[in-house]
């Protein structure tokens, strides 16, 4: 506010001299009026700066007030309204000043600043090439994944990702990966509706955008259809809070309308657990969430439980229920350090639908997943090579298969990164779990 | 059947609204503080970003984008309402920084372009000459550790070493500490963009309730800890 107060102190002094000659001549009072009206106006702005960083509206707007009335009454002393100019002058300070007084009341609430709503369009994208073994390459891995966030003061937060990408013959493929509507109930809750990522586990949450996985591809069994829920939709409360002084630990606890199983008819056998997201799921909900706790900043660990029931589905005609509300649930755990520029990660997740004597598939199947992950960062350099290995398990064997990824990042930016890998993998003998693959892409997150 | 889902869906709620009465009266027992401080915006800053992705210059954005990205943060990273706007502080001011170190780079460049003015350059942050510290060495010491834990360590690290990719490493020889202590302190108190670096150090740390003597503690307890 002192620089506030030398502003209105500079104007007062250079205003003076100039108020001395008002009355001299027409033309002095025209030059008069027209260096005061920049000068006001050059105040408006200072104001309106000041406004917006300003903690203290009040003491800000008495001061401004005080300035003005300063500002006029000097004004008052130094010309008489005696000519027409001078009238002319005397409104053009009336008007100015209530504008300016105007201005000061308007503004959002500190500290976040600006209008109330405010829009940003962030996401990733990727670009590359793939050659399984034994087999020809393309350039397949092609996608695009806006994420448009709309901020409404501290108050409601909507975000919405969509998915584009390309099919083999070339169709443009889109998919909503999630939207959902925030309320900040208070510094520690956060009330959201809508698709969500799935909060069980860390990967599909956190690490699956393609400028943040460190390698081109999702660990095996964390793909749709696999070990792992990818999408709710339903009502979540989420957030974070500090523990014991040191600790942090965040939470995610949802209620969504869950999966859906579809069921090989031909083999008896639930085929996968498909978790989309869907709107209509007869019926069924599930209820879960993720405690992560973080007794150091650079440790994070978390577990993840889900539990509901779930329609079993035809997997040929999925309009064909086959049994309703089966027993579904998930569990996870994950854990992740970071040691300079070392970053370790582990990750553990299921999902099953229990047995139950009398149904269309009686028997209890399991899908789980595991990794574990290290990557290194060499200092002062752009390089940054990255080693995992992970296993899936599935009630179909043709489905499991165990990987081993090496591969080498060049970081261009923070955000913007060359990446290949080579992945050893092994599947059911002729399947394409078995084949080793190839990948070199282009990753952009903005 | 659909009655005994109807019961479920109500205790589940029932149970999600008895947990959020918790966080609830846990809120209101830790009163919040509604401007951020962009002190420990910086370390916000430096322990949650690498969770997940590298450290982003904190210029990518504006300071009204990062507004944004740190509400989206809130919710992606389970941060808190505090720490969302300490980071978006910290951020802000970054900005901030970046716009006025580029402003004043421009002006000195019309300046020489014009070759009319013969003043030499100038920042627009203030330049006042370090104050000497009238505490004992050990004093000063540990007095500097102190603020050192709290405010520098986010970034320059415990070892001195830098805990983000691109912080200088005071243990070099022909690093930070090679300079003079007049160097160090203004640009310590003027916050400073070493080459290379993600980030800018924001003036005093990020944290303006910084004395010149605290600064000078702090350096004191750095040259002792980390040459």
């Amino acid at each position: 506010m002192s620089m506030l107060k030398k502003t209105f102190f500079k104007l007062i002094i250079s205003i003076l001299p100039i108020s001395m000659c008002a009355a001299s001549s027409t033309a002095d009072i025209k030059n008069e009026i027209a260096l005061f009206k920049n000068k006001l106006q050059d105040l408006e702005m200072r104001i309106a700066t000041a406004d917006q960083t300003n903690t203290d509206a009040i003491t800000d707007k008495n001061i401004h007030t005080a300035a003005t009335a300063s500002i006029k009454h000097e004004h008052a002393k130094k010309i008489k309204p005696s000519q027409k100019n001078n009238k002319n002058l005397q409104s053009t300070l009336t008007s100015n000043s209530f504008q300016v007084t105007k201005s000061q009341t308007a503004g959002s609430p500190l500290p976040w600043q600006g209008p109330d709503i405010i829009a940003l369009i962030a996401g990733g994208a990727s670009a590359g090439y793939s050659k399984p073994s034994a087999q020809y390459g393309s350039f397949n891995l092609l996608d695009f994944n806006p994420i448009f966030l709309f901020s409404y003061k501290d108050l409601l937060f909507l975000r919405s990702a969509i998915d584009f990408s390309l099919d083999d013959q070339g169709n443009t493929q889109t998919s909503l990966n999630y939207t959902n509507l925030n309320i900040f109930l208070n510094d520690y809750v956060t009330l959201g509706v809508g698709k969500f990522d799935s909060a069980l586990g860390y990967f599909v949450q956190n690490l699956s955008p393609s400028w943040i996985n460190k390698l081109p591809d999702a660990p095996t069994g964390f793909n749709n259809g696999q070990a792992t829920p990818q999408s709710e939709v339903g009502i979540q409360l989420h957030g974070g809070f500090p523990l014991f002084h040191t600790a942090k630990a965040n939470y995610i606890i949802y209620i969504s309308n869950g999966s859906q199983a579809l069921v090989d008819t031909t083999n008896i056998v639930v085929n996968n657990i498909n978790t989309s997201g869907f709107t209509n799921n007869y019926g069924n909900y599930i209820v879960g969430g993720r405690f992560g706790f973080l007794p150091i900043p650079k440790l994070e660990i978390g577990i993840s439980a889900a539990g509901g029931k779930v329609v079993l589905l035809d997997m040929s005609n999925t309009t064909s229920i086959l049994q309703n509300g089966r027993h579904y649930n998930a569990m996870g755990a994950d854990i992740s350090y970071k040691w300079d520029n070392l970053d370790l990660r582990g990750e553990i997740i299921q999902q099953q639908v229990s047995s139950q004597p009398g149904s269309i598939v009686p028997q209890a199947e399991r899908w789980k997943a595991w990794y574990i992950q290290a990557a290194y960062r060499f200092s002062s350099t752009k390089w940054e090579p990255v080693i995992r290995y992970g296993k899936f398990t599935s009630p179909i064997s043709s489905q499991q298969q165990g990987q081993l990824a090496a591969g080498l990042d060049y970081w261009i930016t923070p955000s913007i990164a060359a990446q290949a890998a080579y992945e050893i993998n092994h599947g059911q003998v002729g399947s394409g779990n078995n084949a080793n693959l190839f990948l070199i892409q282009l990753v952009f997150g903005f | 059947m659909q009655r005994n889902n109807q019961v479920k869906l109500l205790s589940m709620l029932t149970g999600i609204l008895l947990f959020s009465g918790f966080i609830q009266s846990y809120a209101i027992a830790d009163a919040t503080n509604n401007t951020g401080n962009a002190g420990n915006g910086a370390k916000v800053w430096a322990d949650n970003c690498a969770r997940c992705h590298n450290y982003r210059t904190p210029t990518e954005f504006s300071a009204q984008q990062s507004q944004v990205v740190m509400q989206h943060m809130r919710i992606q990273a389970g941060l808190t309402g505090q720490e969302a706007r300490d980071a978006y502080a910290f951020l802000a001011e970054q900005t901030s920084h970046e716009q006025t170190t580029t402003s004043t780079l421009q002006d000195e460049s019309k300046s020489t372009e014009n070759n009319d003015n013969k003043a030499s350059p100038t920042s627009t942050l203030p330049t006042k000459k370090p104050a000497v510290s009238a505490e004992k060495p050990t004093q000063q010491v540990s007095n500097g550790k102190t603020i050192y834990k709290q405010t520098c360590i986010a970034c320059h690290g415990s070892n001195g070493k830098g805990a983000i990719p691109g912080v200088p490493d005071f243990t070099n020889k022909s690093g930070p500490l090679s300079k003079s202590d007049s160097i160090l302190l203004r640009h310590t108190i003027n916050g400073f963009q070493s080459p290379g670096s993600p980030m800018a150090m924001p003036p005093k740390g990020g944290n303006p309730k910084l004395s010149n003597a605290d600064l000078q503690n702090v350096l004191t307890y750095i040259r002792q800890t980390f040459r």
